[in-house]
């Protein structure tokens, strides 16, 4: 019953799931954010799989590229740098 | 229960964590990660939907997928730049932003 | 759980509040009344495919995705195109600034893959993005993709950080509407000499395609380019002074 193609599809469709739930749910944002571009990584092999190859080069440059990529960016404005980190840590106590 | 069937299973399962996610989440930036989850959910949808009647699949949910990455993307980076814009207020007034 | 908006970096990951019981109850909920509706939906028939492949001899295109996106549902991708230009427009920065479009620092290297690597593989990026925009026509491709694998590379770009570009100016401008324009002239002059807008003739349909296909692509990778770097630090262009 297990045919390996079967197979394939459940590890992709437990792994998606499984991406999703830290992708969100991680303690630490910027693991957040690299578990999203690995997600957008895997939804593109998804695509691929049901045969729509146009979308699966679409959100492999868009959705993991382009999406990571701001992700990122925004992450390094909102990190809190090495002098306000101490001042901060020092106000709210 | 073919794996098309599994795959439209899949998408709403990622609707639903998505859907958790933006209510329980406190920090901006996971709402928007959520966000964007819910909309790959969606899309899974459209295209196990699209592919289930043949070995060629139908374009147009292809077509509206392709759109709607386009539009979630430039959809994402609008909310960063609002989110960042955000800090740099409450950075700025060093304060909550609750009404008090 | 709406109430506060939170920013704090080190916070946890979920609101400690107890109505995240409920929220996780209503969600479970929700999730299994979708599963079950899915279950019990008759299999979806029909669909666009007999009338695309009917009509796909007079659409000037091989692939029926491009068929679709730029011929049968055209109006589709222009109103995203304009999507696209909305979202750029509101996060363009507010300011004239009289620098030039392209200016290429020349601050100290302090990541020198990065810029071996931008450097080398660029013209394979332009040269496969100009492929996949041909290729588009009979194999999956397309302009949204020759766009984006052109925005990819304007990121590694910007990753080096030596070089800016100034959003502001002409030509950037005018590379920002140059697709909508194009699509829309298109569509008055075809709607002037065909009577419908949009109609594209049988013997020009696969050119006119290209041509606005081109002009989309090159509009694409600088808005989406756009949106990138209005979100990296700006900290070289303030301390320029205006």
């Amino acid at each position: 019953m297990m045919d390996i193609a079967i197979a394939f599809d459940i590890l992709l469709m437990l792994g998606c799931l499984a991406l999703a739930w830290v992708s969100i749910f991680s303690a630490s944002l910027f693991r957040c954010i690299v578990f999203f571009v690995c997600f957008g990584l895997l939804i593109t092999i998804v695509w691929a799989q049901m045969g729509a190859y146009d979308v699966a080069i679409a959100e492999g440059a868009i959705g993991a590229g382009i999406t990571g990529a701001l992700l990122l960016a925004a992450w390094n404005r909102i990190k809190p740098t090495k002098r306000q980190d101490s001042d901060s840590i020092e106000e709210r106590r | 229960m073919n794996t098309l069937l599994m795959y439209s299973v899949t998408g709403v399962g990622l609707f639903a964590i998505g859907l958790l996610g933006l209510i329980i989440s406190s920090h901006i930036m996971r709402k928007i990660l959520s966000i964007n989850i819910m909309g790959v959910g969606i899309f899974m949808l459209l295209i196990a939907f699209a592919k289930q009647n043949g070995e060629i699949a139908d374009p147009l949910p292809h077509a509206m997928v392709l759109t709607g990455i386009v539009i979630a993307a430039a959809g994402t980076a609008l909310a960063l730049n609002l989110m960042v814009r955000l800090y740099d207020m409450q950075q700025k007034n060093r304060g909550s932003l609750d009404d008090r | 759980m709406f109430k506060n908006i939170d920013l704090k970096y080190e916070g946890d990951a979920v609101q400690q509040h107890s109505s995240k019981i409920i929220a996780l109850l209503s969600v479970g909920a929700v999730l299994f009344f979708l599963i079950t509706m899915l279950i019990q939906h008759p299999p979806y028939e029909g669909g666009i495919r007999p009338f695309v492949e009917n009509k796909i001899s007079v659409s000037g295109v091989t692939n029926p995705v491009t068929a679709v996106l730029l011929n049968f549902r055209v109006y589709d991708t222009l109103l995203e195109l304009a999507v696209l230009l909305i979202a750029v427009i509101a996060v363009l920065p507010s300011v004239n600034s009289n620098l030039p479009t392209l200016r290429i620092l020349s601050s100290q290297q302090e990541n020198l893959v990065v810029f071996a690597l931008q450097r080398w593989i660029s013209p394979a990026l332009l040269v496969f993005s100009g492929y996949l925009l041909w290729a588009g026509a009979s194999q999956p491709g397309g302009a949204f993709q020759a766009g984006a694998l052109l925005a990819g590379g304007c990121v590694l770009m910007f990753q080096t950080g030596s070089y800016h570009l100034n959003y502001t100016s002409l030509f950037i401008r005018i590379a920002l509407i140059i697709g909508l324009m194009v699509f829309v002239s298109a569509a008055l002059a075809l709607f002037i000499t065909e009577g419908n807008l949009l109609q594209y003739p049988e013997n020009y349909a696969g050119v006119l395609i290209l041509i606005i296909e081109s002009f989309a692509t090159f509009s694409i990778a600088v808005a989406l380019a756009a949106l990138y770097s209005s979100i990296i630090s700006t900290s070289n262009v303030k301390s320029r002074g205006r």
